[in-house]
């Protein structure tokens, strides 16, 4: 949140873009369900992510027209003059004024984004598909010649959209075009515009009927005014207007990723933009940004290894030092509001800095030595301004990093599609008596909880299942087993690695935060999604399969005095428990080969 | 392939007396193991007069960083038995081996975590290193190598093995070419299930993974160990034998490369992380020896009959003690390898004169740890260190004999201390690997004996 506010702060007094982003805020800030303004490029607008509410039920509310769509003459992609009277037609027009070098993310690219959106939809819906035209207008006569535009139509417009990207044949001509929609504009140097976003939605009688601006735009509301539009018309029953079914999802395609998971707007944080994200990336692959150079966030966050590490119980840090947990799971952590196995941090752009300055972990001397490396490594002072319309600094840092981990979303796993898309042949009956048994008999859901049309499969909070305290309470020495080779198991005598051994550490888990006796061996209760592949499991990756989750849980974990109440034998079965194993490896987001390839493109930094 | 160094007395008796250089190679019987160097390097086959030990600085101990300590060594001279120069080079790199350029003029020293390669330049004077570079930039050049281990001499190149990747720190790795000057060549990387680039997988494994390499250029092979990533050798020994996942990181395999064209051609099962490579010298003997620090064995990787092959040929201690088998080191004849285990601080000597069945003839306790053995061209010297890996290494409040290095001698029965030197009580660090130098072998070089600073004094 922080560099929000900053941003805010400072956005008069520097470059157009900021200017143009909080113009499009201050027009809207207000309006945004949760408060919060959209005054500058940290925030992506509503319409780039799911809608945070339901949206209307179309026929069930006026669009009161808002006066006339003025007519004016335009020249389109291919160079051929027209009026916009003549591309409106007889149908509704959804009408952007936009120019294509605006790289302001919440404003022309909004505007575009979202009309793509609508073109697809109305190639999806034949209810609506013939009876709502798309015009993109620019206002920059000089750079976005025909040709110009032609190239950036075909870069959004799906083939076959009726979709006309036009601009004015002459200025006086776009000075009269712009006053009649009050669509007024700052020319601010070179080919920058300073501009309030406006989309107009437009009737067949050629009358203004909704303007949304950056806080309204959102192709589910735009599709909900359509088809208002079009009953009220009499060219649809209202019946039939009833948008396709939707789930309490938010009406999410079963294919999505997100299917299963909050709406964007529930983020413990400010959605990203594309900008932010890079640069959070960036940083989470530079091995730069340890104290000897060695050490990425990825390298204990590997994203082929489910966003953790498989080959380690608990993590390695810089020289080789002892990291008392198992690295957690990264994917949908931007829904999460405790974070650490301790749930001592609760923003992702505070927890950061935690590792950057463990001297078991990136070891950073001090927080000015990172923020001064950082200053000093090509490009990252221009991708900070460009991304946070700031300087490199604390809270930046963090925020990036938290953009980049935001942008980790993994739902859409086949129970998703079974239990939330209605897809009934999504899953096996192995999975769906697992389910049962989930909610059920072995009670799992009562930490690991769902909610009303999505699950994070965790209620955040802390509970002590006695693995912790075990691993205290363990008499030393003795036998240990390991194996060798494959296939190659010995059993020895610890008193042979003694003189090498660390003592190990030990753990007390959320006592270590509040020094409270009665949280001792109390540990966050992780989120479920995508389990299958972030083994080792528990705080310290002691248990190496979900098979052997399921046996601790149903033996009643470790008991102890403080052992949560709701950890007790469960008395399932061996087939049961096989049942609960297939139900937890259901929950694999098909979006997370995606997610790996779109990393391993991302450079990893080193040492020049 | 010929050497032409030409070696000039450089009045020191005691230093030129017995120097003499292998000018020609392939010459069986005649090449002992100088500590098992590249057959494509000039040879000290008279007395050493330095070892250059590779020290790993430790935390609160010292100037706590990395150095190349240099001993002197011949017993002609006034300082036998004394460090006669310490070079710091910043920073804990988690020092570990070292090699001679083929004109051996430069050592490279390389750094398993930072992954930086010092490369020394011990000819202008050989009782005074000094840094001629700093390669930085090996990770970035090589497109994600981690861990440079064995820097080892090619005509005019050095090959460089890694042991783990800059995207997981695990321990799928590759090799890397250099020029001897310190410009990047080429990466090859471990043949893999997946991406076996031509090679065969012979057996069940195919992991990727590095260590060791050593060339058999009458074969025109390269054999490469392999070890494990970043994770594993840095993290702590205790720790990691209790972690089964940590466990499953383990190389299993060796590769058979074609030397000339440095492409693989076949993936060997040699399970239980085989460590040092070390071939035959003889023109008949086409095999070479690497031991299995887990499953503690000694194999024989072998050509025969137009194939190669690699099986188990003897045990080392007892597996279930955690020996754990380190550096060994091939006599001039073929007949004999030393053995180090580590963790009971043993040297063992096997009779390998039939190399199928190894057999242990001789032990001998050096200290509480033992890690590298470096042995004289003509085997009647041998110098052994302690360190292994940073956190692997017992622990320095640990009692005992645990940081050092040692000379000895052997008489064809058994092994006589001459001198050792404790590199705790020093303030210098964590011994590890040992090369030798000899003035003789630099014409040009300076006259260290009068100018040189006394042992520890200065650090250049």
């Amino acid at each position: 949140m922080a560099p929000r506010t900053r941003a805010r702060r400072r956005a008069p007094g520097l470059r157009i873009l900021a200017l143009c982003a909080a113009l499009a805020g201050g027009n809207a800030g207000a309006a945004h369900p949760h408060g919060a303004g959209h005054g500058d490029a940290a925030v992506l607008a509503p319409g780039y992510g799911a809608l945070s509410y339901e949206a209307p039920q179309p026929g069930s509310y006026r669009l009161p027209p808002l006066g006339a769509a003025s007519d004016g003459a335009v020249v389109d992609s291919h160079g051929q003059a027209r009026t916009l009277h003549e591309l409106f037609g007889d149908r509704l027009t959804l009408l952007a004024f936009i120019y294509t070098s605006c790289n302001d993310v919440n404003g022309c690219p909004l505007a575009t984004f979202v009309m793509g959106q609508m073109a697809k939809r109305l190639q999806r819906d034949p209810a609506i598909g013939d009876a709502l035209r798309l015009v993109s207008y620019s206002f920059d006569i000089e750079h976005d010649t025909p040709a110009v535009l032609e190239k950036y139509a075909s870069a959004f417009r799906p083939e076959g959209a009726h979709w006309d990207f036009v601009t004015a044949p002459d200025a006086a001509t776009l000075e009269r075009t712009l006053a009649a929609y009050q669509q007024s504009f700052q020319k601010s140097g070179g080919h920058t515009f300073a501009h309030i976003l406006r989309v107009f939605l437009i009737d067949a009688e050629q009358r203004i009927r909704n303007i949304y601006s950056t806080a309204f735009l959102h192709a589910d509301t735009v599709a909900a005014d359509v088809r208002t539009l079009l009953i009220e018309a009499g060219r649809l029953d209202a019946a039939a207007a009833a948008q396709p079914a939707q789930k309490t999802n938010g009406g999410r395609d079963p294919a999505d990723p997100h299917l299963g998971l909050p709406p964007d707007s529930a983020m413990n944080g400010p959605p990203p933009t594309a900008a932010q994200a890079a640069l959070g990336a960036r940083l989470f692959f530079d091995r730069r940004l340890s104290h000897n150079r060695t050490i990425s966030c990825a390298m204990c966050h590997v994203p082929a290894q489910g966003f953790t590490v498989n080959e380690l119980a608990t993590a390695v840090g810089i020289e080789g030092r002892t990291v008392k947990r198992n690295a957690p799971t990264l994917l949908n952590s931007a829904w999460l509001d405790n974070l650490f196995h301790d749930a001592r941090e609760t923003r992702l752009e505070h927890q950061v800095w935690s590792p950057l300055l463990a001297h078991n972990e990136m070891a950073n001397p001090s927080v000015g030595y990172v923020i001064d490396n950082l200053a000093q490594w090509s490009g990252y002072r221009e991708a900070f301004r460009e991304a946070f319309d700031a300087d490199i600094d604390m809270e930046s840092i963090g925020a990036a990093l938290a953009a980049y981990q935001r942008t980790l979303v993994a739902g859409g796993s086949p129970f998703d599609r079974w239990h939330f898309g209605g897809e009934e042949d999504a899953v096996g009956a192995d999975v769906k008596r697992g389910f049962a048994l989930f909610r059920g008999k072995a009670g799992c859901i009562a930490c690991h909880t769902m909610d009303d049309g999505h699950a994070l499969f965790t209620d955040q909070a802390l509970h002590n299942t006695g693995i912790g305290y075990a691993a205290s309470m363990a008499p030393g020495g003795g036998q240990r087993h390991a194996e060798l080779a494959p296939g190659t198991a010995i059993a020895y005598d610890l008193a042979y690695v003694a003189p090498s051994a660390e003592r190990r550490p030990n753990d007390l888990g959320r006592y270590e935060v509040t020094q409270d006796p009665d949280d001792r061996w109390k540990y966050r209760t992780p989120g479920l999604r995508n389990v299958a592949l972030t083994r080792p499991y528990m705080h310290d990756g002691s248990l190496s399969t979900l098979a052997e989750v399921v046996a601790f849980y149903n033996r009643g974990g470790s008991p102890n005095e403080l052992l949560d109440p709701l950890i007790r034998p469960l008395g399932l079965s061996d087939s049961e428990q096989d049942d609960l194993v297939a139900f937890l490896q259901s929950l694999t987001s098909p979006a997370i080969g995606p997610l790996v390839e779109a990393a391993q493109t991302i450079t990893v930094s080193n040492p020049d | 392939m010929r050497f032409n160094h030409s070696v000039r007395s450089r009045g020191h008796a005691g230093f030129a007396a017995g120097l003499v250089l292998a000018l020609t190679l392939f010459a069986p019987s005649a090449f002992a193991d100088e500590t098992c160097n590249s057959p494509y390097m000039a040879k000290i086959v008279g007395q050493e007069d330095y070892v250059y030990v590779w020290t790993l600085g430790i935390p609160g101990l010292g100037d706590e960083q990395d150095k190349l300590v240099t001993i002197d060594v011949n017993p002609a001279s006034e300082r036998y038995g004394t460090i006669v120069h310490t070079l710091s080079v910043g920073g804990r790199n988690e020092a570990h081996h070292s090699g001679l350029t083929d004109d051996r003029r430069y050592l490279w020293a390389g750094g398993l975590d930072t992954s930086k390669i010092f490369i020394f330049d011990i000819a202008t004077d050989p009782a005074k290193p000094r840094l001629h570079k700093t390669i930085t930039d090996f990770v970035d050049k090589t497109g994600g190598v981690v861990g440079p281990h064995t820097t080892y001499a090619l005509p005019g190149r050095m090959l460089v093995t890694g042991l783990s990747n800059h995207e997981d720190h695990g321990g799928v790795t590759a090799m890397a070419e250099y020029t001897n000057e310190g410009e990047y060549v080429a990466t090859y990387w471990m043949p893999k299930d997946g991406a076996l680039q031509g090679a065969v997988k012979s057996g069940q494994f195919a992991d990727g993974f590095g260590y060791d390499v050593r060339a058999l250029p009458r074969l025109n092979a390269l054999v490469s160990s392999s070890f494990t990533g970043w994770n594993n050798y840095m993290m702590d020994l205790g720790k990691m034998m209790a972690d089964p996942e940590a466990m499953k990181q383990f190389g299993n395999t060796a590769v058979v490369w074609n030397l000339h064209t440095r492409q693989p051609k076949v993936v060997l099962d040699v399970p239980g992380a085989p460590l040092e490579v070390r071939c035959a010298w003889g023109s008949s003997n086409d095999y070479c020896f690497t031991t299995t620090a887990l499953t503690s064995k000694i194999w024989l990787i072998y050509h025969e009959d137009g194939k190669w092959a690699a099986k188990a040929v003897a045990d080392i201690g007892d597996a279930s003690k955690i020996p754990l088998p380190v550096d060994i080191s091939i006599s001039a004849d073929d007949e004999l390898l030393w053995v180090n285990t580590w963790n009971d601080g043993m040297t063992r000597l096997f009779d390998v004169s039939d190399p199928h069945a190894p057999k242990e003839i001789y032990t001998k306790k050096i200290g509480d740890q033992v890690n590298m053995v470096s042995q004289s061209w003509d085997g009647k010297r041998a110098y052994y260190t302690s360190s292994l890996l940073g956190n692997w290494d017992k622990k320095d409040g640990a009692p005992g004999d645990l940081q050092y290095f040692k000379a000895y001698t052997w008489n064809g029965e058994q092994l006589e201390q001459k001198f050792a030197i404790d590199f705790l009580a020093q303030k210098l660090g964590r011994p590890h690997q040992m090369r030798f130098g000899a003035r003789a072998l630099y014409a040009d070089a300076a006259d260290a004996e009068e100018d040189a600073a006394p042992a520890l004094a200065a650090n250049d």
